[in-house]
């Protein structure tokens, strides 16, 4: 079984744990958030008939406050941006983040999800914001940590082009 | 190129010649470009400094090459490298001591470390049982396989089992194998290597580490995680108990031999840990366990700590019940202490209660005594605490308070009296006042009746009308009754010098007379002046002859001069003794002379060798011998 690991980033209360609590598997507990900064969740998946498992790491913190430890992108293949829906400066938080992460990881590949679609009438980012960034390559998917829609298929995106970067 | 035309056939040889040059021509034409490149590559393969130059611009590349393809390029230039090595070492050994220091340094330090670390558990598991009986016995089993005793201790105590090894990618923390020991819980191994790794920069962030320096273990329990890292790839293992740190060896050796086995597939890992398979065997050598022998893990020890237990145990008990013993006589002590200390305090407050009740009743006893007493009226008396103030007015003639106070107990020196002078109308005070300044004979005596002095008995003239006189200034006193008292002053002047003829001077020896007779001449002298003055007073005048004795022994002549001295003599003692002189008049009698010259029974003396007196009294121009 091949193996990859991704980190799981954004700002604070996007939603990330969320996100993916309901689709990994974790035998850690929550509290390693705020006591050494990540989780590592797994969950195995196929993707164009392989098996795949994924090492998650869940990254606590907030780059903006020096909580994130970004050391802990070391070695990973592939990362999933998250921001949140309802809140612009998480866009831009997401941006700013993904300049430090190429200074750690390089090119690898990586999605912006953009989360809580569930409440996309309050929301604060616009088409026209996001726009700019899929223009330059980004990914982006809209996703639902309530009702979950997106999520599988952010790991299966992120995994499917992992593995067509190998 | 050359674009002479050809030349004409003169003949076959010139034709010939002339097809050669020909072909010459065209062969310089075609070819004359490569042989100018032949040329010039010949040039350069012959001059070895263009030739260096070429091969260095490609060296690195061909270096690089070759190495990627094979081992062969590294077998090629071993040889070279070592011999380098070897000849920078022999001519200057800083600079590769320099280089490497960086890596060995640190490796060395850890190697150290390690050494201290086995020997310290050794020399603890040593002293552990170096005393027990268990130690007796392993120490006659080293005796007798030749092991040494820590040895023995070791193989004996560490009971240890390595439950999990994991090999987990250094880059990632993807876990690129892992296998465990039978029998032992299984939970996702994937995602303990990825926290194990988590935990691993957490602690190098968090403290500012190296890169070089990593979380080597740590213990939960009875389980300890030791990680041996590396630069690929990093081996923890889970041990339940407590492992020899050879452990710790054995662990180096299999990342070392994975490091060199797998060093291409960890360098390439992307996430496929297929080719990982291969390293289970290697990784179960780390697989270890130690069972303590039966007898020595549960048996005797077990005794012997029962025993030791016990031991505790019992001096643990004496201990607390000497401690209580101790300190229940500590409490019975201090009771009694208390109590007797409470009984002494009671007993000292009552007596000091006592003394203040006694000194106060005789302080009031003593006032009562003094506001009692005639002559003194009290206005003040107070006692504070052992000193006592008292004021108020006194009668001159009335007692002494400090007399009666002291009578009554209460020490002069701490009383503070103040009293002021006053006359007394006390019948007491007033006779007293009378009688002081009367100053009545003998024969008279004094009474005071509602305030008249009665005057009774007889007295001279003068003391009769004096006192008539001084009796109008007694304070108090009312009236004077002297018709009681009868005029006898010529008796009484006869009674008084009849008391001085009476007395006799004695001369034991020539002129000196006996000591005890020297008060004998002033109380004689005494009364001559009391009845002079007396007689004077009531108009009488006073001779006194002194006559002089002697012995009958001696002539006549002697004796009648020395009875003259004596006279002399006792006159002037009698005089110097405070009696008048005019009045005196000295007579020497010898013995066989004695009565001739008083003719009266009184003059013979028992002594002869002595003075003695006649009284005269002349009243007016009359005179009267006395009797």
């Amino acid at each position: 079984m091949i193996q990859k690991k991704i980190c799981l980033i954004g700002s604070f209360a996007v939603g990330k744990t969320s996100l993916v609590s309901r689709y990994v598997r974790s035998i850690f507990s929550e509290k390693y958030h705020t006591t050494i900064g990540v989780k590592v969740d797994k969950k195995e998946l196929t993707v164009g008939g392989k098996d795949l498992m994924l090492m998650i790491w869940d990254l606590a913190g907030d780059d903006r406050f020096g909580s994130l430890k970004l050391s802990y992108l070391r070695g990973a293949a592939g990362y999933l941006l998250v921001a949140d829906g309802t809140r612009r400066s998480t866009l831009a938080t997401a941006v700013a983040l993904r300049e430090r992460i190429v200074e750690i990881v390089g090119g690898v590949p990586f999605l912006l999800l953009v989360n809580k679609a569930d409440l996309q009438a309050d929301w604060e980012i616009a088409e026209s914001d996001l726009k700019p960034l899929v223009d330059t390559g980004w990914r982006v998917l809209r996703t639902s940590a309530l009702s979950g829609d997106g999520v599988e298929s952010a790991f299966q995106l992120l995994s499917a082009a992992m593995l067509a970067q190998q | 190129m050359n674009d002479t035309p050809p030349k004409s056939r003169h003949g076959a040889d010139n034709g010939a010649s002339g097809t050669e040059d020909g072909l010459e021509q065209i062969r310089r034409l075609l070819l004359a470009p490569e042989q100018r490149g032949i040329h010039e590559i010949r040039r350069r393969l012959d001059d070895p400094e263009a030739h260096a130059q070429d091969v260095s611009r490609v060296l690195p590349s061909a270096v690089r090459l070759a190495s990627a393809r094979d081992a062969q390029m590294a077998t090629a230039i071993t040889p070279a490298v070592e011999r380098a090595l070897s000849e920078s070492v022999r001519r200057n050994p800083r600079i590769l001591t320099d280089t490497i220091f960086p890596v060995i340094g640190p490796a060395i330090r850890k190697a150290i470390a390690e050494a201290f670390a086995k020997l310290a558990q050794s020399l603890n598991q040593t002293l552990n049982h170096s005393l027990s009986a268990q130690g007796l016995k392993w120490r006659f089993e080293a005796y007798r396989t030749g092991k040494t005793f820590a040895e023995v201790v070791l193989a004996h105590t560490l009971i240890y089992r390595v439950e999990h090894v994991f090999l987990i990618h250094s880059k990632n923390g993807l876990l690129l194998q892992h296998v465990q020991a039978p029998n032992v819980t299984n939970r996702d191994p994937e995602m303990i290597a990825g926290m194990l790794t988590a935990i691993q920069d957490f602690t190098r962030d968090s403290f500012d580490t190296t890169a070089a320096e990593k979380l080597e273990g740590f213990d939960v329990g009875e389980l300890h995680v030791w990680i041996e890292n590396g630069s690929q790839a990093s081996l923890a293992v889970v041990i339940r108990g407590n492992a020899p740190l050879e452990l710790r060896t054995r662990m180096e050796n299999v990342r070392d031999r994975i490091h060199a086995e797998q060093g291409s597939a960890l360098a390439a890992f992307e996430g496929d840990t297929g080719p990982f398979e291969a390293t289970r065997p290697v990784l179960e050598e780390c697989l270890a366990q130690q069972v303590a022998d039966e007898g020595a893990a549960s048996g005797r020890p077990l005794l012997w700590v029962a025993v030791i237990l016990g031991i505790l145990l019992l001096a643990g008990i004496a201990a607390a019940v000497l401690k209580a013993n101790h300190r229940h006589a500590q409490e019975r002590d201090a009771a009694a202490r208390q109590k007797r200390e409470q009984l002494a305090a009671a007993k000292a407050s009552a007596l000091a209660r006592e003394r203040e009740d006694h000194a106060e009743a005789k302080w009031r006893d003593a006032v009562a005594h003094l506001r009692a007493e005639p002559g003194i009226v009290v206005t003040e008396a107070i006692r504070e605490g052992d000193t006592y103030r008292v004021s108020g007015l006194r009668d001159p003639l009335a007692a002494d308070p400090a007399a009666i106070l002291a009578q009554g107990g209460i020490v002069q020196s701490r009383v503070n009296a103040r009293w002021e002078p006053y006359f007394a109308l006390h019948p007491a005070l007033i006779l007293r006042r009378a009688r002081s300044r009367l100053d009545p004979p003998e024969t008279v005596t004094l009474d005071l009746r509602d305030g008249v002095l009665l005057a009774s008995g007889s007295a001279s003239a003068s003391w009769i009308e004096a006192t008539a006189r001084r009796a109008e200034s007694i304070p108090g006193l009312e009236r004077l009754d002297i018709t009681g008292v009868t005029d006898e002053t010529e008796k009484i002047l006869s009674a008084r010098a009849k008391a001085i003829e009476g007395m006799v001077i004695s001369f034991p020896e020539g002129l000196s007379i006996s000591p005890e007779d020297r008060g004998n001449v002033a109380r004689t002298a005494s009364l001559i002046e009391e009845l002079r003055r007396t007689a004077a007073a009531d108009g009488w005048a006073l001779r006194i002859t002194a006559t002089g004795h002697t012995s009958p022994d001696g002539p006549e002549r002697l004796n009648s001069s020395l009875a003259k001295s004596r006279a002399d003599e006792a006159v002037r003692l009698l005089v110097e003794s405070g009696a008048e002189p005019s009045i005196f008049t000295p007579l020497g009698l010898p013995s066989a002379h004695r009565g001739q010259a008083s003719g009266t029974p009184g003059a013979v003396v028992q002594s002869s060798r002595n003075v003695t007196f006649r009284v005269t009294l002349l009243r007016g121009n009359a005179t009267k011998n006395h009797p």
